[in-house]
């Protein structure tokens, strides 16, 4: 379908909808009913746990699955979709690149190759995304990346933008630009515009119509922002969501926490004690500063490190943890998790005893749920408790990683608390944060600028070109290889295991493993690569040696034992490093465009595998995020045992959990009909290839050869 | 309404697929991390290098968690493939072998499965699927790797990978299973619904 004009079924209708999902006993959404025409700006507002999401999905046509009653909006009679964006935007990524990303839909949606090209850079200039395309997603800003979900959504052929909380990771300032490209990309393209956000401020002015949800999934309010503003004003306060200050504290306030603007001055003297921390410098060596930083704390500060997404923040947190004991929280809860009740996960710091356990679960309000899961409780107790217990071994200085990103306002009330006791019983916390409540309170700011020879941390002017070529996956420096079909690759790989079995004698070996010279001009990108390919090879090979050496049975003082066990080792590697070798050249991304359209295997599953194969660094981040929090805090520390398979299990809990967004996501750019899809690069086969089928042979006969004409 | 299917679902899910991809991506990171065990029990191993086998069962648990989650035809093959190109991408011991040794572990762990229909995901499967896994691995590896060893070892080595793949693959997956099931990482699987619903009181 032609992909500039705007499909005009934007029917979005729910009536009496009620829904649990599976593991719940309430209902997430309870007896919805709402109607929204064509083009029309709609709010949907709620706290954390209102069921924002959930009422999105159900517009979207994207419910799980759960006990489901009433209606849901039919298919689109004109074959668009509902395009809808997911909170976190990392979860949207399914490319190596940002333009292959951003082509997600249009290939769901059959567009031909020739004409992504148009349709990607549409997408990209209505979501005004100006970091080059061939950038890799994960490397892009929290600010790009959010655009270039922005963008992959707008690629969508669809009536409406329906947006999940689409501010939440950023700063304020980047806010306001995404804000404003959200809103004008719905105008530029006239379509109906629900964004779910508990962050009023943000859009209150611009929306035709605010829906305020409850507990429970009910909508407890449906009209106009004036009439609302008019008619109940204290409906917000309840909930949370005010944007003016409220008369009357909308919850009841910890036991533990004080007056907040007072503290300040309540505080003993601290510049009077000997600071706690004092590092110079962390940073600046890499280039990545533009001039060395300071970090001091006394007991009772709070210091914040502060600057623009992909600055260095968090990098430098974590240099901080090796200036001494500390304790550390990360930016997801989730992945400290250690234990199987709360209060296993309290306690699970060497030297913290029961009652201290208890202690702190009772001072973040979580005592009673003492012998819940973790990764059971809500978002907002699970900070609560990864909270207690990074700090209940009392150590005197707490690292914090954007504590307040995402948080609706009642939880961001609970984390500045939080914090504010800590500091009250002497601990230095330092967090790397944007969020201007929490610099306010700070003694200290120190501000990371970036130098000017970075990158990525400076806009480009957008590419010239109107239509640009969507880039190539490419790798630097480029090797012969990478013109290589990958099915050839694999073919050559395939040759050397086969061939490497004609090797009966040292001779043989010998020639077979020589072979592999051949590959290395082809695909060695430095000699260190190279060698990193070639170490476990190599390695691999010595040990079979050794162990054909000890259990061939044979004597060991004959030169024949020790010839096979050469010959052995020659021959493994004759079968392995070839392939390792070219291995260097294969990217998911092609392997799965070659695999889909030369040997015709289906098509979702091999853009399924290249989406979760580019998550490789993104996951092995999050695996050594997972065991440096264990060495923090000191778990396990003399059982690798225990820490390994622990942090395994909150790995795949972590993976999961994301698997289930991004399902969301990759549906809602139209995956789930894609059994026929068309892909962005074609996959081809050049003359490099003929270079290879010549070594296939090579590779499966030489070695043959050479061991027949030895007799 | 929650159906817990009793028959195999035709079609597979956006999530179906995707758990399939990401448990073998998973793992394939945590396998990185895993080899300095190998380099732990090195001492011994060097002595009596079948004992390494005793370790080969955890290099099966993609396979048979994602049978036992997923619960679709194919689901123990996919995931294996997908860690063992992530292992030969990223430059494994054993490059092109290790695909081969994926495609032999997860078509052990199907047909384990496959005997008794894709309808039973308890123990009984599990162990067949996890001793044939396993034996699908031996005959590669003394084919491709040992065929010199003396006929002991190459036995003992069969029978330290047996008990392998008994308590590291089937044991720990479906401890796995059970363990992600009770945090509610997998609601949108069987086993998840299977939990929810005896939980729910």
């Amino acid at each position: 379908m032609p992909a500039a004009v705007t499909p005009t079924d934007s029917a979005l209708a729910l009536r009496g909808l009620t829904f649990t999902p599976v593991g719940r006993r309430s209902p997430t959404l309870t007896d919805v009913t709402l109607s929204i025409p064509a083009g029309q700006r709609v709010l949907l507002a709620g706290a954390s746990g209102s069921g924002k999401s959930t009422l999105l999905r159900a517009l979207a046509g994207l419910l799980a699955d759960g006990d489901t009653t009433g209606e849901v909006p039919p298919e689109p009679a004109d074959a668009s979709r509902r395009a809808l964006m997911v909170q976190n935007p990392a979860h949207a990524i399914v490319a190596a690149n940002a333009g292959l990303d951003i082509a997600f839909a249009p290939e769901n949606e059959q567009v031909p190759p020739a004409d992504m090209p148009e349709t990607v850079e549409r997408a990209r200039a209505l979501a005004q995304f100006d970091a080059p395309l061939h950038t890799d997603p994960f490397a892009l800003s929290g600010g790009q990346q959010q655009r270039l979900s922005l963008a992959g959504t707008l690629a969508v052929t669809s009536a409406v933008m329906l947006m999940d909380e689409p501010l939440s990771m950023v700063d304020e300032a980047t806010a306001r630009e995404i804000r404003a490209s959200i809103l004008s990309a719905a105008d530029a393209t006239g379509r109906t515009l629900v964004i779910a956000d508990h962050r009023l401020d943000a859009w209150w002015d611009e929306m035709d119509r605010v829906i305020v949800l409850g507990p429970g999934g009910r909508i407890l309010a449906d009209d106009t922002p004036e009439r609302i503003d008019l008619h109940q004003p204290e409906l917000l306060c309840e909930l949370g969501l005010a944007i003016e200050p409220c008369s009357a504290p909308p919850a009841p306030a910890s036991p533990a926490s004080p007056p907040a603007a007072s503290a300040l001055h309540d505080r003993p003297a601290a510049h009077s004690s000997a600071p706690v921390l004092d590092v110079n410098g962390a940073l600046a060596e890499s280039d990545l500063l533009a001039e060395t930083v300071h970090v001091t704390a006394h007991p009772g500060d709070l210091v914040v490190l502060t600057g623009p997404s992909g600055v260095g923040k968090s990098t430098l947190l974590r240099r901080l943890i090796d200036e001494g004991p500390c304790s550390f929280l990360p930016q997801n809860p989730e992945i400290s998790f250690c234990a199987s009740t709360v209060l296993g996960e309290a306690m699970a710091t060497p030297g913290v005893t029961e009652e201290a356990a208890r202690a702190a679960l009772e001072q973040v309000r979580i005592g009673h749920l003492a012998q819940a899961n973790p990764f059971t409780l809500s978002g907002g107790e699970q900070r609560r408790l990864a909270f207690a217990a990074a700090t209940a071994s009392n150590r005197p200085v707490l690292l914090l990683d954007e504590p307040t990103v995402g948080l609706d306002p009642l939880a961001r009330r609970d984390v500045l608390d939080m914090i504010r006791a800590q500091r009250d019983a002497g601990v230095a916390v330092i967090a790397a944060t944007h969020d201007p409540g929490l610099v306010a309170e700070a003694e200290r700011e120190v501000p990371l600028v970036p130098s000017a020879s970075r990158s990525d941390m400076h806009r480009r002017p957008a590419d010239g070109a109107a239509s640009a070529p969507i880039p190539r996956v490419r790798r630097s420096p480029v090797v012969p290889a990478d013109g290589m079909n990958p099915l050839v690759i694999i073919a050559v790989a395939l040759a050397a295991a086969i061939g490497s079995f004609a090797v009966d004698s040292l001779l043989v070996g010998a020639v077979a493993a020589s072979l592999t010279l051949l590959v290395v001009p082809l695909a060695a990108r430095t000699p260190k690569r190279l060698g990193l390919r070639l170490l476990p090879v190599s390695l691999a090979a010595l040990s079979l040696a050794w162990s054909t050496l000890l259990l061939s049975g044979r004597p060991w003082g004959e030169a024949a034992t020790w010839a096979l066990a050469a010959s052995e080792a020659l021959r493994l590697f004759a079968f392995v490093a070839p392939g390792a070798v070219l291995a260097e050249a294969v990217d998911p991304t092609r392997l799965g465009q070659a695999l889909a359209q030369h040997l015709r295997m289906p098509a979702r599953a091999m853009a399924a595998m290249t989406a979760g194969l580019v998550r490789v660094g993104h996951i092995r981040a999050q695996w050594s995020e997972i065991l440096l929090i264990r060495r923090v805090r000191g778990i396990h520390r003399r059982n690798p045992v225990k820490l390994y398979a622990g942090a395994t299990l909150t790995l795949l809990v972590w993976t999961l959990r994301g698997a289930e967004t991004q399902a969301v996501a990759m549906d809602a750019r139209g995956f789930a009909e894609a059994k026929d899809r068309t892909w962005a690069h074609r996959s081809r086969f050049h003359r490099i290839d003929a270079v290879g089928l010549v070594l296939v042979l090579v590779f499966a006969f030489v070695p043959l050869a050479v061991r027949l004409l030895l007799g | 309404m929650t159906t817990t299917p009793t028959a195999p679902e035709r079609g597979w899910r956006t999530i179906d697929i995707l758990v399939t991809v990401l448990i073998g991506v998973a793992f394939g990171v945590a396998f990185m991390g895993y080899s300095l065990f190998y380099t732990a029990i090195g001492p011994v191993t060097a002595l009596f290098r079948p004992a390494e086998g005793i370790l080969t069962g955890i290099w099966c648990l993609p396979a048979i968690l994602a049978l036992l989650i997923v619960r679709k035809p194919g689901a123990a093959l996919g995931a294996e493939m997908i860690a063992a190109i992530l292992e030969a991408l990223l430059g494994s011991h054993f490059g092109i072998g290790a695909v081969i040794s994926g495609a032999a572990q997860g078509l052990g762990m199907e047909i384990g499965f496959a005997v008794f229909g894709y309808r039973r995901f308890g123990w009984a499967p599990a162990a067949l699927g996890a001793c044939l896994s396993v034996f699908f691995e031996w005959i590669y590896e003394i084919i491709a790797y040992f065929p010199e060893w003396d006929v002991f070892f190459k036995g003992m080595y069969l029978v330290f990978f047996l008990i392998s793949g008994l308590v590291l693959t089937a044991g720990l997956g479906l401890l796995l299973t059970r363990l992600l099931a009770s945090t509610g990482a997998i609601n949108r699987f069987a086993p998840g619904r299977e939990h929810a619903e005896r939980t729910a009181v």
